[in-house]
């Protein structure tokens, strides 16, 4: 059955389309009604956190035709003019401080591919390499606080949401570093002749003071945004309209782009948006289908029932997750699997906080996954790359996430390792 | 013949509500002799309760226990039962809420039979308290000035807003970030969600206001009732009756834990003064009069007399 | 999923042997026009109500909480979004036919799809008239500013039957035209 939908996928269909369709060609199979199919995509698509995608993606492009993004690049590179390759590095760096605005992977790579994937582009990397590199940073998005995936674990299972955050610190940091080394060793690969172009309008000519001066609204903007949310004047969620206002404000008030372009670049924003919005409304029924059908639920009990040793166990809950992250949307695969595994997990004296550590990574990790692969999809619209460009060079980023997962999984002290703070 | 029906709920599957829905489920086999399996979807699965309960009026959830109040959005007189100061304490709670058929119940019930549903039996949500991050809430006077965030409920929001407080509105997940970072000051509900949901992490002081009682509804859907014979909707309304009761003992018991686990995380708890609580009497007098057009004149009256006992 | 973006993107089609299609054609891009305006706005209304919540919660003003306006905007912006992606072949797809086939492959690829894409949007076509009609009827509404669910149930119906009308077209222009590439939706 599962090869209708494969086929589905491959003829063509949109994602969203194929999934949705899958289901409601049997809707008895599925105990989904037909008549009601639209109510499933129109509560998926009222939520608030939502609202953060399309926002930080309009914020993206503004960004770029507003020439913040090229001030931000200029000061960057100046400051890594040693390192090789150093355009990547600056996108990991980036994710990670959108890491520490937004709650979700989603909206990071969508904020970043806006706004430095083109800037990739002209540097020479391949496309299906930004898009790759792109998607994997976005995990950045969960794996830093705050996070909304860590907050769904915590209040599901009752495991505290301060702890998890201090938690997720330390992979999120490792996790940097591991694609910071994925990237060390394949950018001469993915570049044409090796090394990075130079930017087409080099200002090499002017003082770094000079550079730094004239990138002030640039460089002000990630400081707002990171005071504004741990000041608590606004939301992570807010922070999306905050970021895109901004931009918006200094485009109207520096004249840089004609009233025509910045329509343009409203519709473009509002084109990448909406395919995305697309998959998140329309795959929900098959989620729903899913959990309706038990069967994430038995895979869980499943991985429980087959065995007695820990170590073996936590093998077992991290394949089980593995394949619901290849199929679920995030947040609904972590309020399904958090309270079906952690009370085994404990009994098999697993830390709750180090479990739910295990539980987000799967799951985020699902995001890079097909068939549904959150991450994969909003690179490939953001940086206009096809997906099948971005699924080749997706591997070595994955294999990085694997490593990392079971570094983490059988290193508690990874997760775990806040417990030397006073207080804990 | 066979049949199988669909239990949501929005609670966790280890809370009192979680322990009851399985309850309700193992007594329905059971009592049925098999013939009527009843397939448990806890902690919000099928989604929320405003999603559930638009379900259960389409038939493609059967049964439910929901929190009416939520499905405000669908009718106005969901949240009549939740008004502000209608029980102080538990015994007022079990005269007026598990006692004699009342206004309460049947505003409702008709409320929830007009949208196609139909009670099977009352559940304990909780009493609603205050939590904050910025000083002790022992009268009126201290909430000025507070950002809280508060349930989307007519009659509470004009509460807070009659007590200077800054009403504001966030989705459910996006609390516990808010409070942590002091985009708002507050928010209520009952120790249990306090407690469970974790926001005692990002929390100073709790008050005990009792402020709005909350009972919620073990439902069914009218569309798959009206599929079962006599007999099984007798059998299913009993067993709410007795699931019904059975939570609502076991809801208390985990209320002391809850109250026990916040003490412990170092908040410090604070009960109302009779002189505070008549304040806010006052406050609620002036919600319920502002109301009254909404729920009609009738129905405020004899809550009134009601609550006079 | 190469946007094929801008106004005069569509691929050269002998629209010359057929006027009606010419004035088919002519009448999408007007739609599409249309199509770009709502989702523009949309997103507009989104930044603009997000930074209103902000400013009237810190500045404690006594207005309401716009951002639910924002959230209802999420909407049009996919359903109508969803019709524009249709035409411009933006959503999200794999494209392993259009990369391996043969021609002959690539054209009954398209066909399923296309009929897929239709079916899909018969079904939400429906169930969404379905949906706004029983809103109407119970008044259900959003639940801080009251805004009514039944014209975004209305979305539905319109978007799909925007869809539905972009696939023909392309249908329509695989089979009249020379040109092979079949529908992206
Ligand atoms: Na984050
Ligand atoms: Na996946």
């Amino acid at each position: 059955m599962i090869l209708v939908l494969l086929g589905f996928l491959l003829i063509g269909l949109p994602v969203g389309i194929a999934f949705s369709l899958f289901i409601l060609i049997q809707p008895e199979r599925w105990n989904v009604s037909l008549d009601y199919a639209a109510q499933t995509t129109l509560d998926a698509l009222l939520v608030y956190p939502f609202l953060a995608i399309p926002l930080f993606m309009l914020a993206g492009e503004l960004m770029t035709q507003g020439g913040l993004t090229r001030q931000l690049v200029g000061v960057s590179k100046r400051m890594m003019a040693h390192v090789p390759a150093s355009m990547g590095h600056i996108m990991i760096g980036a994710s990670a401080m959108m890491g520490a605005v937004t709650g979700s992977s989603v909206a990071a790579v969508a904020a970043i591919g806006r706004a430095l994937g083109p800037e990739m582009l002209q540097r020479g990397y391949k496309p299906g390499y930004v898009g790759a590199l792109n998607a994997s940073a976005g995990l950045l998005g969960v794996l830093l606080p705050p996070s909304i995936p860590l907050i769904l674990y915590g209040s599901a299972v009752g495991a505290s949401i301060t702890q998890l955050f201090l938690a997720t610190l330390l992979p999120g940091l490792i996790f940097v570093v591991a694609i910071m080394a994925v990237h060390a060793l394949r950018a001469r690969h993915v570049l044409e002749n090796g090394i990075e172009h130079e930017a087409p309008s080099a200002t090499a000519s002017r003082t770094f003071a000079a550079e730094f001066l004239s990138a002030l609204p640039a460089l002000f903007m990630p400081v707002m945004v990171l005071g504004g949310i741990y000041t608590g004047i606004f939301t992570p969620t807010e922070a999306a309209g905050v970021a895109a206002v901004y931009a918006l404000l200094y485009i109207v008030v520096s004249r840089s782009v004609g009233s025509r372009q910045l329509g343009d670049a409203f519709v473009r924003a509002a084109i990448s948006a909406a395919a995305v919005m697309f998959i998140i409304g329309f795959t929900t029924i098959f989620n729903r289908a899913l959990t309706l059908e038990q069967i994430p639920q038995d895979l869980a009990t499943f991985a429980i029932d087959l065995t007695q040793n820990p170590l073996l166990f936590l093998l077992l809950v991290n394949l089980a997750l593995l394949v619901v992250g290849m199929f679920m949307e995030t947040s609904a695969a972590i309020l399904l699997m958090g309270p079906l595994l952690a009370p085994a997990a404990t009994q098999y004296g697993i830390d709750p906080i180090h479990f739910g550590i295990i539980v987000v990574i799967n799951i985020e990790i699902g995001l890079l996954t097909p068939p549904l692969a959150a991450n994969l999809y909003v690179a490939s619209l953001t940086n206009r790359i096809p997906i099948m460009a971005l699924l080749r060079q997706i591997g070595w980023f994955l294999l990085a996430c694997l490593v990392m997962l079971a570094a983490i999984t059988y290193v508690p002290g990874i997760a775990l390792w806040y417990r030397i703070l006073p207080g804990y | 013949q066979e049949v199988t029906l669909r239990l949501a709920h929005v609670f966790p599957k280890q809370s009192s509500v979680g322990e009851a829905a399985n309850r309700f489920a193992e007594l329905a086999s059971e009592r049925s002799n098999g013939r009527i399996e009843v397939a448990v979807f806890p902690a919000g699965q099928l989604g929320g309760d405003e999603a559930i309960g638009r379900e259960l009026s389409r038939g493609t959830i059967q049964l439910a226990f929901i929190n009416p109040n939520s499905m405000v959005g669908i009718d106005p007189l969901f949240d009549f039962h939740i008004l502000p100061f209608v029980a102080q304490s538990y015994e007022e709670a079990d005269r007026i809420y598990y006692g004699e058929p009342n206004v309460i119940h049947r505003t409702l019930n008709e409320t929830m039979e007009r949208h196609r549903l139909k009670n099977l039996g009352y559940f304990e949500n909780d009493f609603r308290a205050i939590s904050n991050s910025r000083r002790p809430v022992a009268s009126v006077a201290d909430l000025q000035g507070l950002k809280m965030r508060v349930v989307p409920s007519q009659s509470l929001k004009l509460l807070f807003e009659k007590a200077g407080v800054q009403v504001v509105t966030l989705p459910f997940p996006e609390i516990f970030t808010a409070l942590q970072q002091g985009a708002v000051d507050g928010q209520e509900n009952g120790v249990i969600l306090i407690d469970q949901a974790r926001f005692f992490e990002a929390q100073k002081y709790v008050t005990l206001s009792n402020h709005s009682y909350v009972m919620s509804s073990i439902a069914a859907s009218q569309r798959a009732l009206d599929d079962l014979s006599p007999e099984d909707q007798a059998l299913l309304t009993a067993i709410g009756d007795e699931v019904g009761k059975w939570q609502v003992q076991r809801n208390r018991e985990n209320v002391a834990t809850a109250l026990e686990n916040i003490r412990a995380a170092g908040l410090e708890i604070t009960e109302l003064s009779p002189e505070a609580v008549a304040e806010f009497r006052a406050l609620a007098e002036e919600v319920w009069a502002e109301l009254t057009p909404v729920y009609g004149e009738e129905r405020v009256a004899e809550l009134r007399t009601l609550i006079d006992g | 999923m190469a946007e094929r973006g801008g106004t005069a993107a569509r691929p050269p089609l002998p629209a010359d042997r057929y006027p009606w299609f010419r004035r088919m054609q002519s009448l999408e891009r007007g739609i599409v026009a249309g199509e770009k305006t709502v989702c523009a706005v949309a997103l507009l209304v989104m930044a603009l109500t997000t930074v209103a919540s902000v400013v009237v919660r810190n500045l404690g003003l006594a207005l309401p909480n716009y951002s639910e306006i924002g959230l209802a905007a999420l909407v049009p912006l996919t359903l109508i979004g969803g019709a524009l992606c249709t035409y411009l072949g933006s959503h999200i797809s794999v494209e392993i036919v259009h990369a391996l086939g043969s021609p002959l492959l690539r054209r009954a690829a398209a066909a399923i799809t296309a009929v897929g894409v239709l079916a899909f949007a018969a079904i939400y076509f429906r169930s969404g008239w379905i949906l706004m009609q029983e809103f109407r009827l119970t008044g259900d509404k959003l639940l801080d500013l009251g805004t009514p669910l039944w014209p975004l149930a209305a979305l539905f119906p319109v978007g799909m039957a925007l869809m539905a009308f972009h696939v023909v077209l392309q249908v329509i222009a695989m089979a009249i035209g020379p040109d092979n590439r079949g529908v992206a939706p």
